[in-house]
């Protein structure tokens, strides 16, 4: 590989790095969001409960 | 959908790295036939270098943090050591794959053993996978966390050193580009894709470190949760 | 008056993403002796080893006869007063044999004494020579008390004592001995501090210390002191070296042959690597023949160091911290090795013996296996030590290599 082409194939394969490690940030990010609300939920239906019980 | 801050600037600097990356192959102008052996594999440095500065920053937060878990025993500070490490193994590893990419072209060889600068970014970056794997194959606790702050503080002791050494033992790594206090090293039009690429790489590593650091804020909630739902806490 | 011998400070120690104790205080005088009592997870063994400096103290310093041994900014002082520890683990490499780790255990006071009688109270003494590993658990565990007693029944003056569960998993005759051997050093002066459950013990010793109230009590029905201290026969000793790290591990790796198995086999496939590229040394720069030359010595040092691993086996590593025994290494056996391939490969690929390249191939699987060792033992306060990747850093280690090839080329 000679030139240009062989800086594109090195340029393409950062940016398809950095543009993966990015999106999987962000998706932790929103899965970590989703886990907490369902867990809060989770908690306050517990709460309720037990307060209705008593 | 709610964007978060962090989102926002890792969405902002990533088309902005990829908008240096157009105009480093398309419009910067090329320099002298004669100053590299590959002028074409040259363009790479308009990312290699904003993306050593990215580097540094992550690894600045990671020793940050690092000190503030250690001394202080501050939470916030071990959410920086977090994001400083994440941030720091993504722009390391941008930094060592376009550094390949380059010395394979201009010297021959993707990696040099007898360049100490290269080795300690090397190092650098290592120490960044360490610390992520590491952390993640642990409990969380002051025993994991102490051990890998530790081996933060240690990283950044290579940062000075890696810096001396682009002057002392530099052998076949390009000097310092920017910030030499001598005029002429690059030109206008190099100098303003090199400008983009720093700020888009800034932009892109706060939002990381941003993200990264709401993600373990989350994480410690959870675990919260988990442990107030097994009926062992507050 | 006699001495304080263990001073605890306020000390607050965390574990995990809890505090397991907060402003603790305790102090013990020389022939006092305290167990501590309160249910599991109570803090009883994490207050025994920050007492042994092994743990990191959050604020708070402790004390052994007015010496700071640890303090919360982490500096730590080698304590000359602790003459005996049992953790809740064995403290003893499997390959040790019972006669050895009872040796090392009273090197760290510098006095020794017949085994004989002693072995025979806990009806080991038809298994002296035999290796820990090939012990029972009850066994095992009344080696792990006698490595605890044994120093303070030597040592030359009187000094603390730390028992971790000391009579759990022995049968009634040897919990019987080792409460009679544990009464009998709190009335020759020393100071003991014991974790345990069971009733006796809290009856052998003169004072509890209760880990709800934090509060040390001074026993209700103090134990029967038995004969007066005055007819106590000393026991007879004489003098031991302390035994380094270095000798500890250079015993450890010849009878596991962990040098050869671990290190040796590096180097030797490295060098089989060589060979089989055949004769190559014509068309080779003499800065490529060296780094050949020295890579079977590299190799050797970059797997690293057996003893880290096997010093995790039972807290071995921590005990010896703990008695100030040093770190276990086989150095100078892997600087050996790394010397024997570097002239096995310069003569395969020159055909000639160069002594400088040989102690340089000495010199730098030395170096490269120390500084394995030291990584590997970075991670020990780790949960899951084994699951931390400690190999990520070898690669760091190929610069030392290439540095040393360039210097020499």
């Amino acid at each position: 590989m000679e030139g240009m082409t062989y800086l594109a194939v090195g340029y393409f394969g950062m940016v398809v790095g950095i543009g993966l490690w990015t999106y999987t940030v962000v998706v932790r990010s929103r899965r970590l969001a989703d886990r907490l609300d369902a867990m809060e939920a989770a908690l306050d239906r517990l709460d309720s409960g037990e307060a209705e019980q008593a | 959908m709610k964007v978060r801050v962090g989102e926002a600037l890792l969405l902002i600097g990533f088309l902005g790295i990829t908008s240096t990356l157009l105009l480093a192959l398309l419009w910067a102008p090329s320099v002298s036939l004669d100053a590299f052996e590959s002028p074409a594999a040259q363009r790479i440095f308009y990312w290699h270098v904003p993306a050593a500065w990215a580097a540094f920053i992550a690894f600045g937060a990671l020793f940050l943090g690092s000190a503030g878990w250690l001394f202080k025993r501050s939470e916030r500070m071990w959410r920086l050591h977090v994001a400083g490490a994440e941030a720091g193994l993504a722009t390391g590893l941008i930094t060592v794959w376009s550094g390949c990419v380059w010395g394979a072209a201009e010297w021959g060889t993707p990696w040099d053993w007898s360049d100490v600068r290269l080795n300690t970014f090397g190092l650098l970056t290592l120490l960044a996978v360490y610390l992520v794997l590491g952390r993640a194959s642990q409990p969380d606790g002051i025993e994991t966390r102490d051990t890998f702050a530790g081996f933060g503080l240690y990283g950044f002791v290579l940062v000075p050193f890696t810096y001396i050494a682009t002057r002392i033992w530099a052998i076949r790594h390009p000097g310092p580009v920017v910030a030499t206090g001598e005029e002429g090293s690059i030109n206008g039009d190099m100098g303003l894709v090199l400008l983009v690429g720093a700020v888009s790489f800034t932009v892109l590593i706060i939002g990381h470190m941003l993200t990264s650091m709401l993600i373990t804020n989350s994480e410690q909630r959870l675990l919260q949760l988990q442990r107030r739902m097994d009926g062992g806490g507050p | 008056m006699a001495n304080t011998m263990l001073e605890v400070d306020r000390i607050t120690v965390r574990r995990g993403m809890d505090i397991v104790l907060s402003e603790c205080n305790l102090a013990l005088d020389g022939g006092q002796s305290a167990v501590l009592v309160g249910p599991n997870g109570s803090g009883k063994s994490t207050l025994l080893e920050a007492c042994a400096g092994l743990l990191t103290l959050e604020q708070g310093e402790i004390r052994h006869d007015n010496i700071a041994v640890v303090r919360p900014d982490g500096a730590r002082a080698v304590s000359t007063t602790l003459h005996g520890l049992t953790l809740q683990r064995n403290g003893a490499m499997g390959s040790e044999t019972i006669e050895e780790h009872l040796r090392t255990a009273m090197s760290s006071v510098g006095r020794q004494t017949d085994l004989q009688p002693w072995l025979e109270r806990f009806k080991l003494e038809h298994r002296r020579h035999d290796l820990i590993a090939h012990l029972s658990e009850g066994q095992a565990r009344k080696v792990a008390v006698l490595a605890g007693l044994l120093p303070a029944f030597v040592a030359p003056s009187p000094g603390l004592v730390l028992l971790d569960e000391p009579t759990t998993g022995l049968d009634a005759a040897a919990r019987a001995q080792t409460l009679t051997w544990m009464n009998e050093l709190t009335r020759r002066g020393h100071a003991l501090l014991v974790s345990s459950h069971i009733e006796e013990v809290v009856q052998t010793c003169t004072h509890t210390f209760d880990m709800a109230s934090l509060q040390l009590q001074a026993s209700t029905s103090p134990p029967d002191s038995g004969e007066p201290t005055s007819s106590l026969q000393p026991v007879a000793t004489e003098p031991l070296t302390t035994e380094s790290g270095g000798r500890f591990g250079r015993r450890q790796h010849l009878r596991t042959q962990a040098w050869l198995s671990i290190n040796g086999v590096a180097a030797l496939l490295t060098l089989g690597v060589l060979l089989v590229l055949g004769d190559i040394e014509t068309s080779l720069s003499a800065s490529q023949t060296l780094a050949l030359m020295l890579a079977p010595a590299a190799a050797a040092g970059l797997v690293g160091e057996a003893m880290a691993s096997l010093g995790r086996e039972e807290r071995c590593d921590d005990w010896r911290l703990a008695v100030g025994l040093g770190t276990a290494h086989g150095t100078p056996l892997i600087a050996a090795l790394g010397a024997a391939f570097t002239l096995l490969a310069g003569i395969a690929l020159t055909g000639g013996i160069d002594l400088r390249y040989i102690a340089a191939g000495a010199g730098l699987s030395a170096v490269v296996a120390w500084s394995m060792g030291f990584l590997q033992r970075s991670v020990r306060r780790l949960a899951r030590p084994q699951a931390v990747f400690v190999g990520l850093f070898t690669p760091v280690l190929l610069l030392p290599y290439a540095l040393l090839v360039d210097w020499l080329a």
